[in-house]
């Protein structure tokens, strides 16, 4: 158009240019789409059935194999053990993100900032980073075991490292910020009348937080949880550069064995595995937090 | 519900420099519906938050029965409280919502049940108990809100603009309900509100605030019949306020030009700086044909002047008179069969009595 300045409505009616405005939403989702159709979609299904073919000649044949890798005692004992980590991770991420996330209800101004800053920032600074700085806190040589040291309560370093405490407190780091900021958007949406009205009601601070407080905070706690154990279960940096011999996650063992013993129908089988898991959990978070949209 | 009266003397509290109330002294005696009135920051909520114990004050006391609860936490005070949204628990059924404050006292079970029945009864909300708040309107909330705040019989229910979300019809409706549960149970509410006619429909007295003090307190016709000061008359309705001098003539009385008005009282408000005003209700005006003079007894005030502004609202008629005032005479006539409506331009004579008039002077 030679007329730079003409207007929009001025465009619209002469028929020409593109009027963003009345595209379907849907449209503008095309490009995404297709991006992950063809880049993350497509090669998962490819990759499926060209490692699991291999297995087998008929659908049943491969159920079979399936079926006896994910039985076989090895892998069983690491999808236990993945599980379990997940679990405790999940836990006391839970414990120590409630109260920091109740804080940054309760606080103001300045100080709510700061706390989000904190809880954030960790949030982009990379998990490799993040959990070389753990390794030099809980090394032998570390931080802490110089001040356990130097107070004189231990007299000899503590290994804190390459066990699974320390794949723990190294993963609920890690993750907990997706747990803080989804309990506290769930309790920024409770509204405080409700407490001043049950103090008014002649409850005490904890009859509150256990008939009101913490029921209305359920479902953040719930989708916050799957969150966590969804992106623990999968987790490989951590427990890998954390962990003790013994600490071996599902993904650990996938890249073993895409990368060492060149296995890749065994590394499919599992991935398939973790996939279908993490599809699981996933339907059951969408559906809390469809329920919470209807009651919100 | 047992008695008591609630005392308080010279409530001050202030956020960051300001008072939002100062000096605020009442007496509420037992089973009295007492309305703190007033525009918004006026400091009546505030009052009100301080009495329920949200609110610490900076000075001052509350007493019940004679006990000091000033700084008692509001858990302890053992008074109901009915919210402006109605703060009802969400995922607590209608009959848990009201056994709450039960079970908050380790009532036995058939007592809370037997006691919850009475209060849904009380509210008409039998049928209900299994809903969640979520699937009642708002009238039935609000219904929730009240019994949950009557069912262990607190002495004081305390109300904070309980029917602000409420549209006009189903707020009447809720006025006279909550009043008839109030005189039925006995039950003393100090009930804060911005709506003049909703305070006067329902208490036994009012208390207009303003500016963090009280303006005026005591019945609602005396305020609104002997309103204290220009704000208090100009809160709680329409009033006309004539401007002109109060030098010399008399001691109740104004002049405008040639034209004098007589008061049968008069009253200093330090908000005028000169001069003062004729307060008139324009209800108390008796309007009619030019030469005539409306009503019958004698020492009327009366003033010509000229129609210029006709509203017709059904169960009356206001006018906008001009009788070379500064504002326009609002004068209503009610529409009873006999008033004939004046046109918009027509001359018209208007009368009240001294008795119905308030001169308000800077003294």
């Amino acid at each position: 158009m030679a007329d730079v300045a003409g207007d929009t409505v001025a465009g619209r009616q002469r028929g020409t240019g593109l009027d963003l405005a009345r595209l379907d939403p849907a449209v503008l989702a095309i490009p995404m789409a297709g991006l992950l159709l063809f880049m993350f979609v497509a090669p998962i299904i490819w990759f499926f059935i060209q490692t699991l073919s291999e297995t087998g000649d008929s659908l049943a044949a491969i159920a079979g194999t399936v079926w006896g890798v994910l039985s076989s005692s090895t892998i069983r004992g690491v999808i236990i053990h993945t599980n379990w980590i997940s679990l405790i991770v999940t836990m006391v991420a839970l414990i120590v993100a409630y109260p920091i996330a109740y804080t940054m209800t309760r606080v103001k101004g300045l100080l709510v900032t700061l706390l989000i800053m904190s809880v954030v920032l960790p949030y982009f600074t990379s998990i490799i980073v993040r959990t070389y700085s753990w390794m030099v806190i809980l090394g032998r040589q570390g931080l802490l075991n110089d001040l356990l040291l130097g107070i004189g309560l231990v007299d000899e370093p503590v290994s804190f490292m390459y066990n699974t405490f320390a794949v723990v407190i190294g993963m609920t780091y890690v993750l907990l910020p997706y747990l803080v900021l989804t309990l506290y958007a769930t309790m920024r949406g409770i509204d405080p009348n409700l407490l001043k009205a049950a103090r008014g009601l002649g409850a005490s601070g904890f009859y509150i937080f256990w008939r009101i407080y913490l029921p209305l905070t359920l479902n953040g706690v719930f989708a916050g949880c799957l969150i966590v154990f969804i992106l623990a279960i999968g987790f490989f940096v951590t427990p890998a550069l954390m962990g003790g011999p013994k600490d071996v996650m599902i993904a650990m063992l996938i890249e073993r064995d895409v990368e060492l013993t060149q296995n890749w129908p065994l590394a499919s089988i599992m991935s398939l595995f973790l996939l279908a898991v993490t599809l699981v959990l996933y339907a059951i978070y969408y559906r809390f937090a469809n329920i919470e949209k209807m009651m919100g | 519900m047992d008695g008591g009266s609630l005392q308080i003397t010279g409530l001050t509290k202030q956020y960051s420099g300001v008072k939002v109330v100062s000096e605020v002294s009442l007496t509420i005696p037992s089973g009295q519906f007492f309305s703190l009135l007033g525009p918004s920051g006026s400091g009546k909520t505030t009052t009100l938050m301080m009495v329920a114990g949200f609110a610490d004050p900076d000075g001052g006391r509350i007493a019940f029965k004679d006990r000091d609860i000033t700084h008692l936490p509001p858990q302890h005070r053992n008074f109901g409280m009915v919210f402006q949204n109605y703060a009802l628990f969400p995922h607590l059924s209608v009959a848990q919502n009201v056994a709450f404050p039960l079970q908050v006292r380790g009532e036995k079970k058939a007592v809370v049940a037997e006691r919850v029945a009475w209060a849904l009864d009380v509210v008409r909300l039998t049928g209900f108990e299994a809903r969640l708040p979520g699937a009642l309107s708002g009238g039935q909330q609000q219904r929730v809100a009240l019994a949950r705040a009557v069912v262990y019989e607190p002495p004081i229910v305390l109300m904070d603009e309980p029917l602000g979300a409420l549209d006009k019809n189903l707020r009447y409706q809720m006025q006279v309900e909550i009043k008839e549960i109030q005189k039925r149970l006995g039950m003393t509410v100090i009930y804060v509100t911005h709506d003049q006619e909703e305070a006067m429909n329902m208490s036994d007295m009012i208390a207009i605030m303003n500016h963090g003090q009280v303006e005026q307190m005591g019945v609602p016709t005396e305020v609104y019949e002997h309103p204290s000061s220009i704000f208090a008359g100009k809160f709680l309705g329409e009033a006309n306020l004539i401007v002109g001098d109060v030098n010399g003539s008399g001691p109740r009385t104004l002049t405008h030009g040639e034209v004098r008005f007589d008061a049968a009282r008069s009253i200093v408000d330090p908000t005028l700086t000169s001069g003062g005003r004729h307060f008139i209700r324009p209800e108390k005006i008796g309007i009619d044909k030019a030469g005539k003079i409306p009503g019958n007894s004698g020492d009327l005030n009366r003033v010509i002047g000229t129609v210029r502004r006709v509203s017709f609202l059904g169960h009356l008629v206001r006018y906008g008179v001009d009788i070379g005032a500064d504002d326009l005479l609002t004068v209503d006539a009610h529409n009873n069969g006999d008033h004939v409506i004046f046109a918009d331009g027509e001359d018209v004579a208007a009368a009240w009595h001294p008795r119905d008039s308030v001169l308000y002077h800077h003294g």
